[in-house]
C-alpha cells in the first residue's frame, strides 16, 4: 500500500465506466489519480510542467486519439512508464505496444489484484535509460 | 489360341497339298499372337508357322528341283512374319501409349476439377469465417470495455463490503461467496470473448521446418499427467521417417490441442486415445481417435460450421478454428465417427517441399 501513496497516476479512457472504476481502484490506494475521458485532453495534460506523473494507465484505440499517441508523447519522457489496458488486444498489437516502449500490456477485463501489482511493478522499475 | 490356329492350318494344308495358296493364311495366328501378347510370342508363333508351313511342303507339295528349295521358302516365309511382327507390335504399342497418355491425361483433368472445386468451397468457408470473425471481434471488444469495468466494480464491493464488516463487527462471508460467484461469471464471459477474438483475429502463421513426430512425442509428453488424471491410455504410432512439414509449429499444436480436448471430452469415464501420424504419398497424415461416445452424423455434419456445438459450454469455434489452421497450411480436415464407437480425426498436411 505505502509504495502507492501519493503516487500521481494519469488515467486515459474514452469508456467512462472503465475509466471511473480505474479511478476508484487506485484512488482508493492513495494515489492521486487523473481521469481523462478526452483522449485529446492528454497532449495538455501531459504538457502541463506543473504536474509531474509518475505513471500513464492507457486505453489503445479511442476516437481522436489512440494510445500509440501516448506512447509516442510518453517517450520523450522516459522517466514515465506507461501501462496499456485495451479491449483491443491481440498478440500483434502487444508485440507493437512493448516494442513502443509500453511497460506492459492488459487486456481487459482486469482484476483488481492484477492491476496494482502490474502498477507497482511500473513504480519500481529502475529509470530507463534516455 | 494362336498355336492351334496355326496346327489346324497346317493340317488343312497338309491334306489339301495347297501350301502356296494357303500359306497366306498363316500370317493370321501370327498376327493374332503379336496383338495379344506382344512381339516376342508373336515372332515364336511366327517361327511355328514356318515350320508348319516346311513340313507340310516337305511332306505333301510338289517335288522341288531343289532339295533346299522348301528351306528357303520357309525361310523367307519367316521373314516375312518377322518384319510383319514388329510392324504390328510398334503399331499396337504406339496406339497403347496413345490412350494410355489419354486416360492419363483425363485423370489429372478430373483431380484438377475436384481441387478446383474444393478450393472454391474453401475459399467460400473463409470469407464467411472472416466475416463471422470480424462480427465477433466487435461483439467481442464491444463486450470488454463494460466486463473491465464490472471486473473493478465487483472487487470494489468486495473491498467496501471487507471494510464495513470489519467495523461492524457483522459477517460478509454470505456476500463474499456472492461476489466470487459473480467474478467467476465474469472470468467465463472473459474466456468465451478470448475464444471468439483467438478465431477472428488468427494471426499470420510463421511457418517452419518441423519434424512432425519429433514435436508430437515431445507434446504428448507433457499432456500425460492430464491423461492420466482422465484415466485415458495415450497410444501414439508416430513414424520416425515422416519427413518434416512447413508449418506454425504453435498455432499447429493449438489446433491438435482443441482435437485432443475434444477426444477427452468425448471421453467421460477414460478411454483411448490413440494419436498416429505417417506419410502418405506428399502428404503427412496425422489423425486423432477416441472410443469416446461419437456423434450422430447430423452432428458430424455441422461439426466444422461456427457456432456449431454439443457442448453444454462451448462456444462453437473450436473445431472451426481448427479446420481454420489446418486449411491455411494447405491441408485439409475430416472426421469418421459413429455413436457410441468414437471419433477420429484426419488431417493431412502438405510435406514440406524437397521432402
Amino acid at each position: 500500500m505505502e509504495e502507492l501513496q501519493d503516487k500521481s497516476v494519469l488515467v486515459v479512457d474514452d469508456d467512462p465506466g472503465m475509466l471511473r472504476a480505474m479511478i476508484k481502484v487506485l484512488a482508493k490506494e492513495g494515489m492521486r489519480v487523473t481521469g481523462v475521458s478526452d483522449p485529446a485532453a492528454v497532449v495538455k495534460k501531459l504538457a502541463d510542467s506543473e504536474k509531474r506523473f509518475d505513471l500513464v494507465i492507457t486505453d489503445l484505440r479511442m476516437p481522436m486519439f489512440s494510445g500509440r499517441g501516448v506512447l509516442a508523447l510518453a517517450s520523450a519522457l522516459p522517466e514515465l512508464p506507461v501501462i496499456i489496458i485495451t479491449a483491443f488486444g491481440g498478440p500483434d498489437v502487444q508485440a507493437e505496444a512493448l516494442r513502443l516502449g509500453a511497460f506492459a500490456f492488459l487486456e481487459k477485463p482486469v482484476a483488481r489484484a492484477e492491476l496494482l501489482n502490474v502498477v507497482k511493478r511500473a513504480l519500481a522499475r529502475p529509470i530507463r535509460e534516455a | 489360341m494362336a498355336v492351334a490356329l496355326t496346327i489346324a492350318l497346317g493340317v488343312v494344308d497338309y491334306l489339301t497339298g495347297r501350301e502356296w495358296a494357303i500359306s497366306a493364311f498363316y500370317l493370321l495366328p501370327t498376327c493374332l499372337a503379336a496383338w495379344m501378347a506382344g512381339r516376342r510370342v508373336g515372332l515364336l508363333v511366327g517361327a511355328l508357322c514356318a515350320g508348319v508351313w516346311f513340313l507340310s511342303d516337305v511332306f505333301s507339295g510338289p517335288a522341288y528341283q531343289h532339295p533346299l528349295i522348301p528351306v528357303w521358302n520357309a525361310i523367307m516365309l519367316f521373314v516375312f512374319f518377322f518384319v510383319v511382327v514388329w510392324l504390328l507390335v510398334a503399331f499396337r504399342n504406339s496406339h497403347y501409349h496413345l490412350e494410355q497418355t489419354v486416360e492419363c491425361r483425363t485423370a489429372a483433368l478430373r483431380a484438377e476439377i475436384e481441387e478446383r472445386k474444393r478450393l472454391e468451397q474453401a475459399n467460400v468457408q473463409a470469407e464467411r469465417l472472416a466475416v463471422v470473425g470480424s462480427m465477433a471481434a466487435q461483439v467481442a471488444h464491444e463486450v470488454r470495455n463494460p466486463l473491465g469495468s464490472i471486473s473493478l466494480n465487483i472487487d470494489l464491493i468486495g473491498q467496501e463490503l471487507h471494510a464495513f464488516a470489519n467495523s461492524n463487527g457483522h459477517s460478509a462471508a454470505e456476500c463474499q461467496v456472492l461476489l466470487r460467484e459473480m467474478r467467476s461469471q465474469v472470468l467465463r464471459i472473459r474466456q468465451v470473448v478470448q475464444e471468439y477474438l483467438r478465431f477472428a483475429r488468427m494471426p499470420k502463421s510463421e511457418r517452419v521446418e518441423v519434424s512432425l513426430n519429433r514435436f508430437l512425442e515431445e507434446k504428448l509428453n507433457f499432456m500425460q499427467p492430464l491423461l492420466e488424471q482422465k484415466h485415458v491410455n495415450l497410444r501414439s504410432t508416430l513414424d520416425p521417417n515422416l519427413p518434416p512439414v512447413y508449418v506454425d509449429a504453435e498455432q499447429l499444436w493449438e489446433a491438435f490441442l482443441n482435437l485432443i480436448r475434444n477426444a477427452l471430452d468425448a471421453m467421460p469415464d477414460g478411454g483411448n486415445l490413440t494419436v498416429s501420424a505417417q506419410r502418405n504419398g506428399a502428404e503427412a497424415l496425422v489423425s486423432i481417435s477416441d472410443n469416446g461416445r461419437g456423434m450422430s452424423q447430423d452432428e458430424a455434419r455441422n461439426l466444422f460450421v461456427p457456432f456449431f456445438t454439443t457442448k453444454n459450454d462451448g462456444t462453437g469455434l473450436g473445431l472451426a478454428y481448427v479446420q481454420r489452421v489446418i486449411n491455411e497450411h494447405g491441408g485439409r480436415i475430416d472426421c469418421a465417427t459413429a455413436r457410441g464407437k468414437g471419433s477420429t480425426f484426419s488431417i493431412q498436411l502438405p510435406l514440406a517441399v524437397g521432402a
